[in-house]
């Protein structure tokens, strides 16, 4: 289905590195941090792309890469075509005002010195210098009530809010310069529980009121899972797995999206207990392990495995898995089957 | 303003529970007023059971596990109710006697292993603080005995790892070393406020079955502090469900998440988003209240979709659901 829909950002072969030294002044390398090691995926205008994975998988940094806050060290980012990192210029300035950005903790993503209509309306400002004072309030009163604030509030700092609010505050910033596209960093990991739907539920209806592409990234399943179209899985700076919400939550495939997937805990008391927990720690992505980075800890792991990396290969429409448990060369190894029972 | 909770005589221990909380009242004397934080909370636990405080920020679970152990921090302070443990009122002994139960009898797992855990000292010696002031055991006897806490926690080769400062071990391994801390003069009652918050979802399913395994050894009873239902739901046996301050519901973990009768319960369980597809979650409106100025009344009203005058006028009084399920809501029932 998402087939025929146009691709607002196409990402392939990205890599980040971030080199490790010994000593000051004749520094030395030690090794390289595979923060990211070659991912490729692409996002459709007006979809919700999520990324899951635990700390250290890279998903941050291909957020910040997404925003040029990193220069990838090797792969492209495609923007409705133009390599965000060659752009310059005019349409560097135009690319900066599509792709906003919502962080984790709206505590220190706002300033604390500035009025909550200096927050909102500073994108503002910078894209177009010549605004009037006036004109940007209105604007700022208008953002924050698309938000669901209310607009008298303009003149308070960040601190007199509560944590919705504030994050309510960082979206309606994230919105003041018309943006395409919204890169969503943990949005609602830092609220309270109750607060969480009520700002998921507003991003949901902005998406669809003003045609955003939404770029989500989040540890907790459930918010991936509500949130997006498609899904990816990262291991280790690199994608497991990935295809549409349904496919991979309703048939996850790897080995890794099923530990994932068990590790996060219903809320029925039976169905808890039936969870199991897979062992060994995450591997240093300073060094991580050759071939399949997940073999150190899959259940079902082959000789193979810590050989070659297996390839993202596609095993149902939408969903592409990269492990050699589905090559059909490997017949009479463990099967589908036994890998769903196991779960 | 009182909440009897654990009146029901159906109870097979005869009244007499390992720790009984009664009416616990802790409030802030600030500036701007009294907050009340924790506002007659009443809960037991019993030997080898698991015990949920579920609750957003500032509902006061933090501040009820604190009021057990006599923690509350200036301008805090426990000013009604009673925290008795085997019987012992531990709010009326000395500080003194207090010391000597924080950490044996009764002890914790914070958060983050991160900022609890002293940078500055090996785990080793972090772990035989509490077991040389308790027990008095000295050299090599103590640390056999570290060595013992540290391999109970499924610390690989612990005996080489006594000297490791915190910052050279993973996460994971950092929470177990503290969860050593906390067992480590095998008390009755353990504590956990938010234990896996700073791990990563694969370790905290680890670290959860650790948990339960460390029980079954050691028969400890186990508070479980956390916003996460799904914790709750996976350890614990009775859940403790707070608001404002108050105990809105309570009950066996099976019967208040299977029937939830409080409709902040109701709505709670509601909004959480689940690995199934959903259209639209529901959402709580409104915020939790400002402790300083509770409203009058059913301290959810103002955010309750049912809410009816009286609701607004008079606090709800304890009524019980079936068995153990106790609410604290004028119409309590089915709300679905």
């Amino acid at each position: 289905m998402a087939t025929e829909k146009k691709v607002l950002l196409k990402v392939s072969g990205l890599k980040k590195y971030f080199p490790v030294t010994q000593g000051l002044i004749f520094s030395s390398l030690l090794g390289n941090v595979k923060a990211v090691d070659g991912v490729d995926f692409v996002v459709h205008e007006g979809e919700t792309y999520g990324l899951v994975g635990e700390s250290g998988c890279g998903k941050t940094t291909i957020a910040k890469m997404i925003l040029l806050i990193e220069n990838p060290t090797e792969g492209t980012i495609e923007f409705q075509g133009k390599d965000i990192n060659k752009i310059k210029g005019d349409d560097l300035k135009e690319y900066r005002r599509l792709a906003q950005a919502v962080f984790q903790d709206p505590m220190s993503s706002l300033n604390p010195r500035m009025r909550v209509w200096e927050i909102i309306t500073e994108p503002l400002i910078v894209t177009q210098p010549n605004v009037t004072k006036q004109k940007a309030r209105d604007r700022a009163a208008e953002l924050l009530t698309t938000v669901g604030l209310i607009p008298d509030n303009m003149n308070l700092y960040p601190h007199q809010f509560s944590g919705g609010q504030r994050q309510r505050v960082a979206i309606a910033r994230a919105l003041s310069s018309n943006p395409k596209f919204l890169v969503l960093d943990e949005p609602v990991s830092a609220l309270d529980v109750s607060i969480r739907a009520q700002i998921m539920n507003l991003l949901k209806d902005l998406q669809k009121e003003f045609g955003l592409t939404l770029f989500i990234i989040a540890h907790d399943l459930g918010t991936v899972r509500y949130m997006s179209d498609n899904i990816g899985v990262m291991y280790l700076g690199q994608m497991v797995e990935k295809g549409t919400s349904d496919a991979v939550y309703g048939n996850p495939m790897h080995p890794y999206t099923q530990a994932l997937l068990s590790s996060a805990l219903p809320f029925d008391p039976e169905e808890a207990s039936k969870q199991f927990a897979i062992a060994g720690e995450i591997p240093s992505p300073l060094n991580p392990p050759a071939g399949c980075r997940f073999h150190t800890r899959c259940p079902h792991v082959m000789d193979m495995c810590s050989v070659n990396k297996p390839e993202l290969t596609e095993e149902e429409p939408d969903h592409m898995v990269s492990c050699y448990l589905y090559e059909p060369s490997m017949a009479g190894k463990p099967s589908k089957r036994t890998v769903e029972k196991s779960s | 303003m009182t909440q009897k909770i654990n009146k029901n005589k159906s109870n097979t221990n005869n009244g007499k529970h390992l720790l009984q909380v009664d009416d616990l009242n802790v409030h802030f004397f600030t500036r701007r007023g009294v907050a009340r934080a924790v506002d007659g909370v009443s809960f037991h636990v019993d030997e080898g059971e698991s015990l949920g405080i579920v609750g957003e920020s500032g509902s006061g679970k933090s501040v009820t596990a604190l009021g057990i152990l006599r923690l509350v921090p200036s301008p805090g302070e426990i000013v009604q109710g009673s925290v008795r443990l085997d019987g012992e009122n531990l709010t009326e002994i000395s500080g003194q006697a207090m010391r000597k139960i924080r950490g044996s009898k009764i002890s914790m797992i914070l958060q983050d292993p991160m900022t609890s855990l002293n940078p500055s000292f090996s785990i080793g010696e972090q772990v035989s603080e509490a077991i040389s002031i308790h027990q008095g055991l000295k050299g090599k006897s103590l640390k056999d005995r570290v060595v013992e806490m540290l391999t109970k926690v499924r610390i690989p080769a612990a005996e080489s790892r006594v000297g490791d400062f915190p910052h050279q071990l993973s996460g994971g391994m950092r929470q177990r070393a503290s969860g050593a801390i906390g067992i480590s003069c095998t008390p009755k009652v353990l504590i956990c406020d938010e234990p896996t918050t700073a791990l990563d979802m694969t370790i905290q399913a680890q670290y959860l079955e650790l948990l339960k395994e460390v029980q079954k050894e050691t028969g400890v009873a186990f508070i479980f502090i956390t916003h996460d239902m799904g914790i709750v739901a996976k350890m614990c046996d009775r859940v403790v469900v707070m608001y404002a301050g108050r105990i809105v519901e309570a009950g066996p973990v099976i019967d208040v998440f299977r029937n939830p009768s409080h409709p902040y319960t109701i709505s709670l369980l509601k909004c959480l988003p689940r690995l199934t597809a959903v259209d639209r979650l529901e959402s709580i409106d409104g915020q939790p209240p400002d402790p300083h100025v509770f409203p009058t009344g059913c301290r959810f009203a103002p955010r309750c979709p049912k809410a009816q005058k009286l609701c607004r006028e008079e606090y709800p009084k304890t009524t019980v659901v079936s068995g153990d399920h106790i609410n604290a809501c004028h119409f309590p029932g089915d709300w679905n």
